[in-house]
């Protein structure tokens, strides 16, 4: 019995079962023609992914990120409630904490900050982190002096209330560093310097280390998340010791 | 913003490229995409938690774009013609070859019948199985096989390959 094209089609796609696949096989055995619709299939197949694969790296028209952030119904959990609140401030209207141009990968981190953040860091006595006029979470207190002064290549020991993991030039051409805060519930999370604050486009829950075991925070401590916005953001390496000091007393300016 | 939020906003990407395969024109497609998110997240509770959000979200893009030709019908417009060089392919793609070539892929896929147009986005670009795609078109497996072969005989025959 000759194969139909459907089963020719599916044995390409991988979709037939064990039967299925012999009788194919059996039959590109006989006719070799019939191999070569299988491998034009799967030519099509891999020329569709290249052809569509880019499409994704597209910047997300801003509505749509809004459309897909809007205010969640009554059955969500209570942090994403105290968030809301939070940024119904009339000082913060329209929450927009990333040009058009801010990677995806980014963006979606930006909601790590909302659901992650909860009560305790924005209600504590000395935040580190404040939301600004512009919708935008920036450092403050002792966090955005670490950023200012604390070196990652500093060699420092013990536990520091503030450990800096790398710096690193962003794409946008600003100073980006990752930080992990000791203190309270641990918070850990990437800030870039602009012209007056250290904008926090990524800050999540993260446990305080017991310990720091040496001279900068192992890329294993910091938060999948914070690394996946690092790699979406990164622009060469990141910088070695003295590339770090001359940044820092150019005051993180680029 | 909760996870849920967090993972249709993770979609965003991959609904837009699914809407222009419908749409045609970017406009449009972003039109549709909007109301698919709109949709979901009034409907967030029917979601069964385990299964494929993406594929869920499919399934009410394909539905809000029936809604959507309907009205377009009842109300006598037409499509605007796609406005020229809009659907070429992303211009980051690196080499002049690899570009024409894609955008020529894109070409092919916009000249099928829509009915074939959905079930091959499903699968070739989605990378859906025959039975996941079925089930975001409401179809029976064999109406999506068939609607897929013959697309894809089409397409094949289109871009020069040799299996048609």
């Amino acid at each position: 019995m000759a194969v139909t094209e459907e089963m020719i089609m599916a044995y390409a796609d991988g979709e037939l079962d064990a039967a299925g696949r012999a009788e194919v096989e059996a039959a590109i055995a006989e006719d070799a023609d019939i191999g070569r619709q299988v491998e034009a299939h799967r030519k099509l197949r891999a020329s569709f992914a290249g052809a569509f694969g880019a499409m994704l790296d597209e910047p997300v028209p801003e509505r749509l990120v809004t459309a897909a952030r809007r205010a969640p119904g009554p059955s969500s959990p209570g942090v994403v409630v105290e968030l809301a609140k939070f940024r119904a401030k009339p000082e913060a209207p329209a929450a927009r904490p990333f040009p058009r141009w801010a990677p995806m990968g980014l963006l979606a981190a930006t909601v790590v900050v909302g659901v992650m953040m909860g009560r305790a860091w924005l209600s504590a006595p000395a935040p580190p982190l404040a939301l600004g006029a512009n919708g935008q979470m920036a450092a403050q207190g002792a966090l955005a002096s670490a950023l200012n002064d604390q070196l990652a290549s500093s060699g420092a020991t013990g536990v520091r209330p503030v450990v800096i993991g790398v710096s690193f030039k962003s794409s946008a051409g600003q100073y980006c560093r990752t930080f992990q805060l000791n203190q309270g519930a641990g918070l850990a999370g990437l800030a870039c310097r602009q012209a007056q604050v250290w904008a926090v486009p990524l800050a999540m829950a993260s446990p305080a280390q017991a310990q720091t075991t040496g001279y900068r925070t192992a890329a294993s401590e910091t938060p999948a998340p914070v690394l996946d916005a690092v790699q979406s953001l990164i622009v060469g390496a990141p910088l070695d010791a003295k590339a770090e000091a001359a940044a820092k007393a150019a005051g993180w300016r680029p | 913003m909760d996870e849920f939020q967090t993972e249709i906003v993770g979609l965003l990407p991959r609904l837009r490229r699914l809407a222009r395969v419908l749409a045609r024109d970017m406009a449009n497609a972003d039109d549709l995409v909007q109301a698919a998110v709109e949709r979901a997240l009034e409907r967030r509770g029917q979601w069964a938690p385990g299964t494929r959000l993406d594929s869920w979200v499919f399934r009410i893009m394909k539905n809000a774009w029936i809604d959507e030709t309907r009205s377009r019908t009842r109300k006598g417009r037409v499509f605007a013609a796609e406005a020229e060089g809009e659907r070429i392919a992303d211009q980051r793609i690196a080499s002049m070859e690899t570009r024409l070539e894609a955008a020529a892929v894109e070409r092919a896929l916009a000249a099928l019948p829509e009915d074939q147009r959905l079930p091959i986005a499903l699968v070739l670009i989605e990378g859906l199985s025959y039975k996941e795609a079925a089930e975001v078109l409401e179809l029976p497996m064999g109406t999506v096989t068939s609607r897929l072969v013959r697309g894809r005989m089409a397409l094949m025959a289109q871009l020069g390959g040799d299996g048609g």
